[in-house]
C-alpha cells in the first residue's frame, strides 16, 4: 500500500475516533445519570449543562478567553526560555552542569505548592498566572529540546565544520531540525499542559477566568457549570493538542513525500 | 612544483597513547591515494585530521601551500564520510546547493549540473528517504565535491553498500575523477577500491599508526576487471602488503 494510501486511512481513522468518543460521552453521561440515580445538583444531564452553555455564553467565553490569555502568555514566555537554556546548554556544556540541579529543585517542587507561595508572594496579578503556566509547560520544552540539539548526526556537523560554517550556519542548517521533530512532540504535552497550569493557577484568589469558575461553582453547589466549564477546559486542551498535530503534519510534509 | 597536500612528521596522540608516528606523505594534484590497513590504524584519524576536524600532536600540513586553518577558512577542502551527511528535510539538489551556501568561492559547477553528471537527473527533487544507499552516497560526495575542493577527502564512502552496488560507485567514482582530476584521499578496507580507484596506496600498519609502504598502482583505466590478470596481481599485490603488516601487527602483540 502506498505512503499516500496509508496516511488517508489513518487520517479517516482517527477522525472515526475521535466521532466516536464525541458520541459516546453524552450516552455514557446518559447512562451515568439514570442509573445512579443522583439528583440533577449533583449530576446533572447533558441538557442542562447544555442549557448552562447557551444561557450563560457570554460569561462562559469571557472567562475563557481569560484562561486562554494566560495559557498562550505563559506559553510563549515558556518557549523563549527553553529555547534560550538548550542553545546555552548546547553551545556552553558547563552552564548545563551548572543549570541542571535548580532545574531539578524546581521541577520537584509541587507546582501547587509553589502557585501558593507566589500568590503570597506576589500576589495574584498577570504576572504570577504566568509564572506558574510557565513552570508546568517549560520543562517538557527544555528536556526535549536539549535532546534534539544533541541528536544532530556528527557527520553533518563535520561537513558544515569543513565547509567553515558559522556556528549560526551550524544551528540553522544542522542543530535546529535535528531539534525540531522533538521539539513539536514536546508542544503536544507543554501545550495542553499550559491551559491546565492557567486553570490551575486561577483557582487560588483569581476573580476570572476557568478556574476562578470552578472555585465558584464549587462554592454554589453548581454542578451543571463545572461540567460545563470541564466540558470548555476539555475542548481547549483537544483543540490545543490537534493544533500541534496539525502543524506536525505541515512542517513534516516532506516525510510524505 | 608545491604538492596538492604535503604532511611531514604528523605525530597524533590522544592522552598517553600514540596513535599516528611519524606520518610523512605528499600528493601530487590530481592525484587519487587511498589509505588502507587494519582496524585501529589510524586511518580515519589521519582523514579526519586533514580535514580539519582533529589537530596534530606534532608535525605539519600544507594543501597547495597553506596550512590547514587557511585551507579550511578558504573551504578549499570537501569531505564525504560513511554515512551520508545529508539534511533530511533538504532535497537532494538543495543538499548540494546548500554547499554552495555555505560557500564564499565561485564555483564552475551548479548543483543540478552535478547531480545531472552523477546519474541523478531524475532525482533532483527527492528527498534522501526517497534515495537508495548508493544514490545517496552519490549525492553526499556532490556534496563534497560541487565547490571544486582542491582537496576532496572521502572516509570509506562505500563501506555501507552491498558488494554489487559498491563495484557500481566505484566504476561510477573513477570516471568522474578522471573528468575532473579531482585530488582525492580515500580510506578503506577494500583492497578491491584501493586498487581500481587510486595512483597509490598508502598502507598503514598499527599501534602506532605508521606508513608501512606505499605502492603504486600503474593499470590502465577504467580498471576493474576480475577477467583481467594485470588488476589480480595488483590485487594480490596490496593484499601481500596488508598480511605483512598484519603479520608484524600480530607478532608485536606476542
Amino acid at each position: 500500500m502506498s505512503d499516500s494510501k496509508s496516511g488517508a486511512k489513518g487520517r479517516f481513522s482517527a477522525l472515526i475516533a475521535y466521532a466516536v468518543m464525541f458520541i459516546s460521552i453524552p450516552i455514557v453521561w446518559l447512562i451515568a445519570v439514570e442509573m445512579s440515580g443522583l439528583p440533577s445538583v449533583i449530576l446533572p444531564p447533558p441538557s442542562k449543562v447544555l442549557d448552562v452553555l447557551l444561557n450563560e455564553f457570554s460569561t462562559l467565553m469571557y472567562h475563557t478567553r481569560v484562561t486562554l490569555s494566560v495559557a498562550i502568555l505563559g506559553y510563549l514566555v515558556a518557549n523563549l526560555i527553553a529555547i534560550f537554556l538548550s542553545v546555552l546548554f548546547v553551545y556552553s556544556p558547563w552552564s548545563e552542569h551548572f543549570v541542571t540541579p535548580w532545574m531539578v529543585l524546581i521541577r520537584n517542587v509541587p507546582f501547587v505548592t509553589v502557585a501558593s507561595i507566589l500568590i503570597v508572594t506576589l500576589g495574584d496579578g498577570l504576572g504570577t498566572k504566568v509564572i506558574v503556566v510557565v513552570l508546568v509547560s517549560f520543562f517538557p520544552l527544555l528536556a526535549n529540546l536539549v535532546k534534539g540539539l544533541n541528536a544532530a548526526p556528527p557527520e553533518l556537523i563535520d561537513r558544515m565544520k569543513v565547509m567553515n560554517a558559522s556556528k549560526w550556519q551550524v544551528f540553522k542548517r544542522v542543530l535546529w531540525p535535528a531539534a525540531l521533530p522533538y521539539y513539536v512532540a514536546a508542544h503536544e504535552i507543554a501545550f495542553t499542559g499550559s491551559i491546565i497550569g492557567a486553570i490551575v493557577a486561577e483557582w487560588f484568589f483569581a476573580r476570572k477566568g476557568l478556574g476562578f469558575l470552578i472555585v465558584q461553582s464549587t462554592i454554589e453547589y453548581r454542578a451543571d457549570r463545572l461540567y460545563a466549564v470541564t466540558l470548555i477546559a476539555s475542548l481547549l486542551a483537544i483543540a490545543a493538542y490537534l493544533l500541534c498535530k496539525l502543524w506536525e503534519h505541515w512542517v513534516f510534509r516532506w516525510r510524505r513525500r | 612544483m608545491i604538492d596538492a597536500l604535503g604532511v611531514d612528521s604528523l605525530c597524533k596522540s590522544f592522552g598517553e597513547e600514540l596513535v599516528l608516528k611519524d606520518i610523512q606523505l605528499s600528493i601530487r594534484k590530481g592525484e587519487f591515494v587511498s589509505i588502507i590497513g587494519p582496524s585501529g590504524c589510524g586511518k580515519t584519524t589521519l582523514l579526519r585530521i586533514l580535514g580539519g576536524l582533529e589537530t596534530v600532536s606534532s608535525g605539519a600540513i600544507q594543501i597547495d601551500g597553506a596550512s590547514i586553518e587557511e585551507a579550511l577558512a578558504g573551504q578549499e577542502i570537501g569531505v564525504a564520510f560513511q554515512r551520508p551527511a545529508l539534511i533530511p528535510s533538504l532535497t537532494a539538489l538543495e543538499n548540494v546547493q546548500t554547499t554552495l551556501d555555505l560557500c564564499l568561492r565561485k564555483s564552475r559547477l551548479t548543483p543540478e549540473g552535478i547531480l545531472r553528471d552523477f546519474g541523478l537527473g531524475d532525482s533532483l527533487n527527492h528527498y534522501p528517504h526517497q534515495l537508495s544507499g548508493g544514490m545517496q552516497q552519490r549525492v553526499n560526495i556532490g556534496c563534497a565535491m560541487v565547490h571544486q575542493p582542491r582537496l576532496l577527502l572521502l572516509d570509506e564512502p562505500f563501506g555501507a553498500l552491498d558488494e554489487m552496488t559498491r563495484a557500481t560507485m566505484c566504476r561510477w567514482l573513477d570516471a568522474i575523477l578522471q573528468e575532473t582530476k579531482q585530488t582525492t584521499i580515500l580510506v578503506t578496507h577494500s583492497i578491491e577500491e584501493a586498487v581500481t580507484l587510486s595512483d597509490r596506496v598508502v598502507v598503514l600498519a598499527a599501534r602506532p599508526g605508521r606508513i608501512a609502504e606505499i605502492l603504486e598502482i600503474n593499470l590502465v583505466r577504467p580498471r576493474l576487471s576480475w577477467g583481467d590478470n594485470a588488476f589480480l596481481s595488483e590485487m594480490r599485490r596490496v593484499r601481500a602488503a596488508l598480511e605483512s603488516v598484519a603479520v608484524k601487527g600480530a607478532r608485536a602483540d606476542e
